[in-house]
């Protein structure tokens, strides 16, 4: 490995920030009461920000900066009557100026150094990440630093930013995007009544009545002090990270505890989400079930594998792949994952950052033909079947096993993302870097454990299914009837693939229409 | 707030280095043409361990100039993967995998790029397994027919996006007789009609994959003198030349068009206004242009100030000049697009588009904005290489459209040199009325007029 990071934790270093707090707002009644994440400010033993962790990774020889400031708060924190309430306060903390700066003057500012400073919102975090020149260090940390500590939050651009955000999901995640819709979908169904159950972009409703005290309430609750995890790399300059630990004083100091997260629900059998949506061309599929195995446990390492032998994201050697794209054709491509995913921009590799408390394992199936929905979800539940049955060969645990350890060191090759991990090691309380770690764990595996792992956490009978597809109703009879869902192909298969074509076709999902939820497109998320 | 310039973006965005004679890479690279024709390029990068080892070939959707066809270049880069009788299809992957490769191509108008980004300790069999995939790839009819299945489920999968079907209309509409009048997707009914052109995929791998019309660019930390070696004796007697495309020119354009999109599910009402711009070269004129789309377009600019933030009639605004902005090998278009605000009118966006247009053309930008926007394009530029893979892609991204590895250092020379006076000359002469083309997008049902 030649770019395992190093981290210089510099936990424990007390802040005074007695008095330094901004008040919060008066809370704007609600009903009913919402929980688990109540508007209020939580009692001041938890609030206190007496101590903000600094991960630094120092890299003299770089020519940039890069800051990802972490605060455990996401939608998870979503008050249940404003879903979506996070994310709509961190863009608009980004994307809508400081005391001093509007927000065009703010762009303006940091238009010459072409810099920016961004926010992304998962479930149980939200990270503030940019990234500079090392010429303009103190420049743009000045801005950044008013960002986070002295946002505008100016009415005008309270209602741009909600309406932007409205428009994404009403008109882009509904019309514009069914890969994003059916994982969305899926979480929905995963994480039912669960603070995980909505989008970060929450509902219609909740974007639509929410307001700007409510958006000031969340900023206090949530994305103050004692929740911030402060973290630098590239060419810091001497004395930088004090200076900034000091100025994060000015946070809101006002935090409320992260509630409680009550256990993912647990499915009985397979259980269906059909989006109707009259106008797919094709039917994106997404399969899951909460997993209770996170970074750090015991049979984390063993999953891991798993997914790289399974399904690795936009890899063209996984099962998954290889049985419906490779063989079959049936679409682009076919994955598997063991933790939240989310694709790092336009590159194949994970995006640090989106830490949960709790995971899900699942599978997602790029558009396939409507034609080949039924047989795609039958053959990818046969393929899971498989995997549980039979668990991997050791050839295939020694070659999958090689690959992870090679294949994984491009995963953190700029200093940002090795900062991400540097963080995300934090939030899950790992004692070593996280490809050390896993390398290490690795290492210590045997096809054995990997294969009583499998067993031990997946099961096809439990899966959640979201589909986003049209005729609904007509598909919901056909799961239902169970019947056969032959495939034609536009050129002969080998007599393996037409052999177990026989099988898939006929292979029993025993769904019944109790659990089959059909839902029109346009009521998604609401 | 959005990310300045993503990669891609940044690697339009640029190339202006430190100073007009200053070199743009941080080391000079090398560059080697070997007997064949085939043109090595070695960056060298502080990139410990790993290396990014990227094959540009130099056909795309530009050169499918035959009817029926649209979408082959593109289809020839799934078929890639398909393997050789050294190494099929599941050899070269078990192959890739032991090696921890990030193994992935892209094709686009002017190019198909093949990637892979791995521990440096693999180069000696990458080049190899590569070298032979190029030379001697070899794909029955069965495999070929699912890989068409395949690439059906990439469009199949961009369908749900509006953005596909306003490209193709866009393209479609503002070119009349070249190949960019396709995306390189292809049209649906022409990848339908795929696999009954196996015979014919052969024939477009011995017309456009050749070594004469070839580069392979090597990133990262590496030995360059053994890797050389190795690129010689695994390409070097490789006999083949690259067949000349044929395209048609594209007339001059001379009065406005338009042409609007339907879409069935929900959407926000989103237009493009597209101008034709010359062929990219390192010169002031696409330098100048690419000044132009940040300019009057970019999240400092006053026109985005007032429609996006003050109005708040239009939720993006954003311009990009060129394919991968501003790289292409002929005519191309200068491309605006918004997404309306429900309420707006085309018009009234159009109307502010055009005097946005109007105040650059007029020479009304102040100077310090101009100096402005070449220190966004030199600092997204530095900022923007942080990794062997960025490096690569920003040398076959220029390579692409030039064929010239100095190409990095002229654009980088030729945006610090853009003048007031530049600026202006290229939004009078390419930024008007008969150069353009609109496309419109709205829901079947309504929408923004």
């Amino acid at each position: 490995m030649t770019r395992l990071v190093s981290i210089a934790s510099l936990t424990g270093l007390a802040l005074l920030v007695a008095g330094c707090c901004e008040p919060l707002p008066p809370r704007k009644p609600t009903t009913p009461e919402p929980t688990p994440a109540p508007i209020e400010a939580a009692p001041a033993a938890e609030a206190s920000a007496s101590e903000i962790p600094v991960v630094l990774l120092p890299s003299p020889a770089s020519s940039s900066v890069s800051f990802r400031f972490v605060f455990k708060a996401g939608s998870a924190d979503d008050p249940v009557d404003l879903p979506g309430l996070t994310l709509l306060t961190a863009t608009l903390m980004t994307d809508g100026g400081t005391e001093s700066l509007t927000y065009p003057e703010l762009i303006e500012k940091l238009f010459p150094m072409a810099a920016s400073v961004q926010v992304e919102v998962d479930r149980d975090e939200t990270v503030f990440l940019g990234r500079c020149h090392k010429d303009h260090v103190a420049a743009y940390y000045e801005l950044f630093r008013d960002v986070l500590t002295k946002p505008r939050l100016d009415p005008k651009d309270f209602e741009r930013v909600r309406e932007t955000l409205r428009s994404d999901l009403a008109l882009s995640l509904r019309g514009n995007d069914d890969e994003a819709l059916g994982k969305a979908a899926l979480a929905s169904v995963l994480y039912e009544g669960h603070p995980y159950g909505h989008p970060t972009l929450g509902s219609e409703t909740g974007l639509g009545t929410a307001t700007l005290d409510d958006v000031k309430a969340q900023r206090g609750r949530v994305l103050c002090a004692s929740r911030l995890t402060i973290g630098l790399a590239g060419a810091i300059p001497e004395g930088f990270a004090d200076k900034v630990r000091q100025d994060m004083k000015a946070l809101p100091c006002t935090c409320a505890p992260p509630a409680d997260l009550p256990p993912a629900p647990v499915p009985s059998g397979i259980e269906v989400l059909l989006v109707d949506k009259p106008s797919a061309e094709a039917t994106a599929i997404s399969i899951g079930e909460p997993i209770d195995v996170r970074r750090g446990d015991p049979d984390y390492p063993a999953l891991k594998l798993v997914e790289a032998y399974f399904g690795q994201h936009r890899n063209s050697s996984g099962v998954l792949y290889t049985s419906l794209r490779e063989k079959r054709g049936f679409n682009y491509g076919d994955y598997a994952y063991v933790e939240h995913f989310a694709q790092e921009g336009g590159e194949r590799i994970p995006t640090p950052n989106i830490s949960r408390r709790q995971q899900s394992f699942s599978i997602w199936l790029r558009p396939v033909a409507d034609k080949d929905k039924h047989f795609a979800l039958r053959l990818a539940l046969a393929k899971l079947q498989e995997l549980v049955d039979k668990g991997l060969t050791k050839e295939d645990f020694e070659r999958t096993r090689a690959f992870v350890k090679r294949y994984y060191l491009t995963y953190a090759m700029t200093e940002s993302s090795q900062l991400g991990y540097a963080l995300d090691d934090r939030f899950y309380g790992l004692d070593k870097p996280y490809f050390e770690y896993l390398f290490g764990a690795l290492d210590k595996l045997d096809v054995e454990q990997v294969n009583a792992a499998i067993k031990r956490h997946l099961s096809k009978d439990k899966m959640k299914i979201a589909m986003v597809t049209r005729d609904a109703a007509k598909f919901a009879d056909a799961l239902v009837a169970d019947a056969p869902s032959p495939v034609t192909y536009a050129s002969p298969k080998p007599d393996d693939v037409v052999a177990e074509d026989k099988i898939v076709e006929g292979m029993k999902l025993g769904i019944p229409r109790s659990s089959i939820t059909i839902v029109k497109v346009g009521d998604v998320f609401r | 707030m959005r990310r300045t310039f993503l990669c891609l973006a940044a690697l339009c965005a640029w190339l202006a280095a430190a100073g007009a004679s200053a070199q743009v890479l941080p080391q000079k690279p090398g560059v080697d043409k070997l007997a064949n024709g085939l043109t090595v390029v070695t960056i060298p990068w502080r990139s410990p361990g790993m290396a990014a080892y990227f094959t540009l070939v130099r056909a795309g959707s530009r050169d499918e100039t035959d009817k029926g066809h649209t979408g082959f270049a593109h289809l020839f880069e799934h078929l890639m993967f398909r393997g050789t009788k050294r190494f099929p299809s599941a050899v070269y992957e078990a192959k890739m995998q032991e090696l921890g490769a990030d193994n992935n191509a892209f094709t686009w108008f002017d190019l198909t790029v093949y990637s892979v980004v791995a521990p440096s300790e693999g180069l000696p069999q990458i080049i190899e397994i590569e070298a032979d995939r190029f030379r001697n790839l070899d794909f029955l009819e069965s495999d070929f027919k699912t890989e068409t299945g395949a690439v059906l489920g990439e469009y199949n999968m961009g369908s749900a996006h509006p953005e596909l079907k306003m490209d193709e209309k866009l393209l479609s509409t503002a070119f009349t007789r070249h190949t960019y009048g396709h995306d390189t997707i292809g049209w649906l009914e022409d990848i339908k009609a795929m696999p009954g052109y196996f015979k014919y995929s052969k024939r477009f791998e011995k017309r456009f994959y050749a070594p004469d019309d070839m580069f392979v660019v090597v990133a990262g930390d590496f030995d360059r003198a053994d890797v050389l070696k190795r690129i010689e004796a695994a390409y070097g007697d490789w006999k083949l030349k690259r067949a000349k495309t044929r395209v048609k020119l594209e007339p001059e354009q001379n009065e406005p068009r338009s042409a609007h999109v339907p879409w069935t599910g929900p959407t926000s009402p989103k237009m493009i206004m597209a101008y034709k711009i010359p062929a990219f070269k390192t010169n002031a004129d696409s330098a100048a242009l690419e000044i132009v789309s940040h300019l009057a377009f970019g999240e400092s600019s006053p026109l985005f100030r007032k429609l996006v933030v003050e109005d708040q009639k239009v939720l993006s605004l954003e311009a990009s000049n060129g394919i991968f902005a501003p790289l292409s090998r002929d005519p191309f278009l200068f491309q605006v697009q918004a997404t309306l605000k429900e309420g707006t009118t085309f018009a009234e966006v159009q109307a502010a588009v055009d005097a946005a247009i109007a105040e650059v053309a007029e020479g009304k930008v102040p100077k310090e904005r101009i100096e402005a926007v070449k220190s966004n394009a030199r600092y997204g530029f530095l900022l923007s290489l942080e990794t062997p893979k960025d490096a690569a892609l920003t040398m076959v991204a220029l390579l692409s459209a030039t064929g010239d590895p100095s190409a990095v250092d002229g654009f980088g020379k030729a945006l610090e040199q853009v003048t007031p006076e530049d600026v202006v000359r290229v939004a009078k002469t390419f930024l008007t009325e008969k150069r353009r083309t609109v496309v419109t997008m709205a829901t079947a049902q309504g929408g923004a007029k």
